[in-house]
């Protein structure tokens, strides 16, 4: 008789274990993912914050030159020479090619 | 002659087998794309040459596999004797220990700009959508039999996050750890295949075509304190994430604090350089015949495409229904960039984007969700590591 009780309680635990590791995994899953969305919340809302206290400090630290941040605005500034001069150069290239188009178009 | 036959028995041709062929085969198809097609070159190139390296039949008796590590050897008189490691499980020893990772994350920290993200705080909710892929895929692989460790390191795949998914395969699953590394880099070098299609599916010709402005000026006081800030924040709330986070916000603090200029460069240039090989090169070496070549790779391949997939649809449904309580909309396109392939889902935003309208410049905005991708998969892997441990 134990022998053939044996196999069917085993087959009987594995059809019970299947639905309870989906069900255990659903779990996880959505708690995790809740998880993930608490922290990035309170993330967002410290960020959108954090210029409001900031401008309240300013009234007692004002923001101070200091002599890495004039390092890193002569950064800025190359950054923006950069910019101005990829813009120059354009311009001038679109002007060339408007003044060729032009002149073909007259002949 | 009998010297000569014994030296044929120890070469490679001698114990070379099918699988040994077949994976140098791959590791050498994944050096041409990298090369030929510019995928993902700086990750596939050293996974790609490892492979091969990893493949080569080993001599029995000599310490030169990945596995190899160091032993102690009890002898019959009571001795113990000393075996040294192979010097490929030296190096594999830093993706085993986790400590790879998080050194990539220092100098990805270092070189990330997260002004975009705190010019608009709203996006970083886009990172968090994103996320769904990872949980989803969690799920699905436990469904497919997965045991819970595996199917978490499978899981995360869909952080589209290297590093990430390389730290949470070694902690648990150190078995699928060469096809896990191997679909996360993959997919992410096929981000620009996978999420147009997605992307266009999903959202309306009007929805393409909005337009979001531009984005605030951020102080510097505001880069300085949100490292230390988002730290405290995220690990006290999520302890688990604290090696990644810690070491990417780290980063960040060197580069935005202005005073530490040369440890910031070092971070972001020579020494994520460094890791970078040696991480690429190791895992790429122990991705080896009979771990690699199972049913398993390619359910777990099959797995990581859906989770891209997933993941890119969970930020496009969130921001048009968070599109449902503002006032000033957000382009649903840019919840793609949820999905932390920086910057390549950015851009892709950027080009689906333009595709509509030649003149919408949505990359900088995308940058947000997309480094805030970065903080939500360190916090899935985080939750997934204390949760399955």
């Amino acid at each position: 008789m134990a022998p053939l009780v044996q196999p069917v309680l085993a087959q009987a635990e594995l059809e019970i274990s299947q639905p309870q590791g989906l069900a255990d995994g659903a779990t996880i899953a959505i708690v995790g993912l809740l998880i993930v969305f608490v922290v990035l919340i309170f993330l967002s809302l410290f960020i959108a914050t954090l210029p409001k206290v900031l401008g309240l400090l300013e009234h007692v630290l004002p923001e101070s030159e200091e002599h890495h941040s004039i390092a890193h605005e002569e950064q800025d500034e190359d950054a923006e020479l950069e910019l101005l001069a990829a813009i120059g150069f354009v311009l001038h290239t679109e002007f060339q090619r408007q003044v060729t188009t032009g002149s073909g178009g007259k002949s | 002659m009998d010297i000569f036959s014994e030296f044929l028995n120890t070469t490679g041709f001698a114990s070379m087998t099918l699988g040994n062929l077949i994976m140098i085969v791959i590791g050498i198809v994944f050096i041409s794309l990298a090369i030929i097609k510019d995928y993902e070159p700086l990750l596939l190139v050293p996974i790609g040459m490892g492979a091969v390296v990893g493949n080569i039949p080993m001599v029995p008796g000599m310490s030169m596999s990945v596995y190899d590590g160091e032993s102690w050897l009890l002898g019959d008189d009571g001795t113990i004797t000393y075996v040294a490691g192979s010097v490929l499980s030296y190096l594999y020893a830093g993706v085993e220990l986790g400590i790879y990772p998080p050194l990539i994350f220092l100098g990805i920290g270092a070189m990330t700009d997260f002004s975009t993200m705190l010019s608009n705080p709203k996006l970083v909710l886009l990172g968090a959508a994103a996320q769904v892929g990872v949980f989803l895929t969690f799920f699905g692989a436990i469904w497919l039999g997965f045991d819970f460790r595996e199917a978490g390191a499978i899981g995360i795949i869909g952080g589209a996050d290297g590093p990430t998914a390389i730290f949470l395969a070694a902690k648990l699953a150190p078995n699928l750890l060469g096809a896990i590394a191997i679909a996360a880099y993959s997919y992410m070098a096929l981000v620009p295949v996978i999420q147009p299609p997605i992307m266009k599916l999903l959202t309306t010709k009007e929805e393409r075509l909005i337009r979001m402005s531009p984005p605030r000026k951020v102080t510097k006081r505001e880069k300085i304190i949100f490292p230390v800030a988002a730290f405290l924040i995220t690990t006290l709330i999520a302890p688990g994430a604290v090696v990644l986070l810690g070491m990417l916000f780290f980063g960040n603090l060197l580069k935005e604090s202005m005073v530490t200029e040369r440890l910031a460069a070092t971070a972001r240039t020579s020494m994520i350089d460094i890791v970078t090989i040696l991480l690429g090169f190791s895992v790429g070496a122990s991705t080896q015949a009979d771990t690699f070549l199972t049913p398993q790779s390619l359910q777990i391949f099959g797995l990581g495409a859906l989770s891209f997939a997933i993941a890119t649809a969970g930020g496009v449904l969130f921001a048009k229904l968070m599109n449902l309580f503002l006032t000033e909309k957000i382009n649903p396109l840019v919840g793609a960039a949820g999905v932390s392939a920086v910057p390549d889902s950015a851009r892709v935003v950027q080009m689906v984007g333009q595709q509509e309208d030649p003149h919408n410049f949505l990359l900088m905005h995308a940058m947000a969700p997309n480094v805030a991708g970065v903080v939500g998969s360190a916090i899935a892997a985080g939750v997934l590591w204390s949760v399955l441990t």
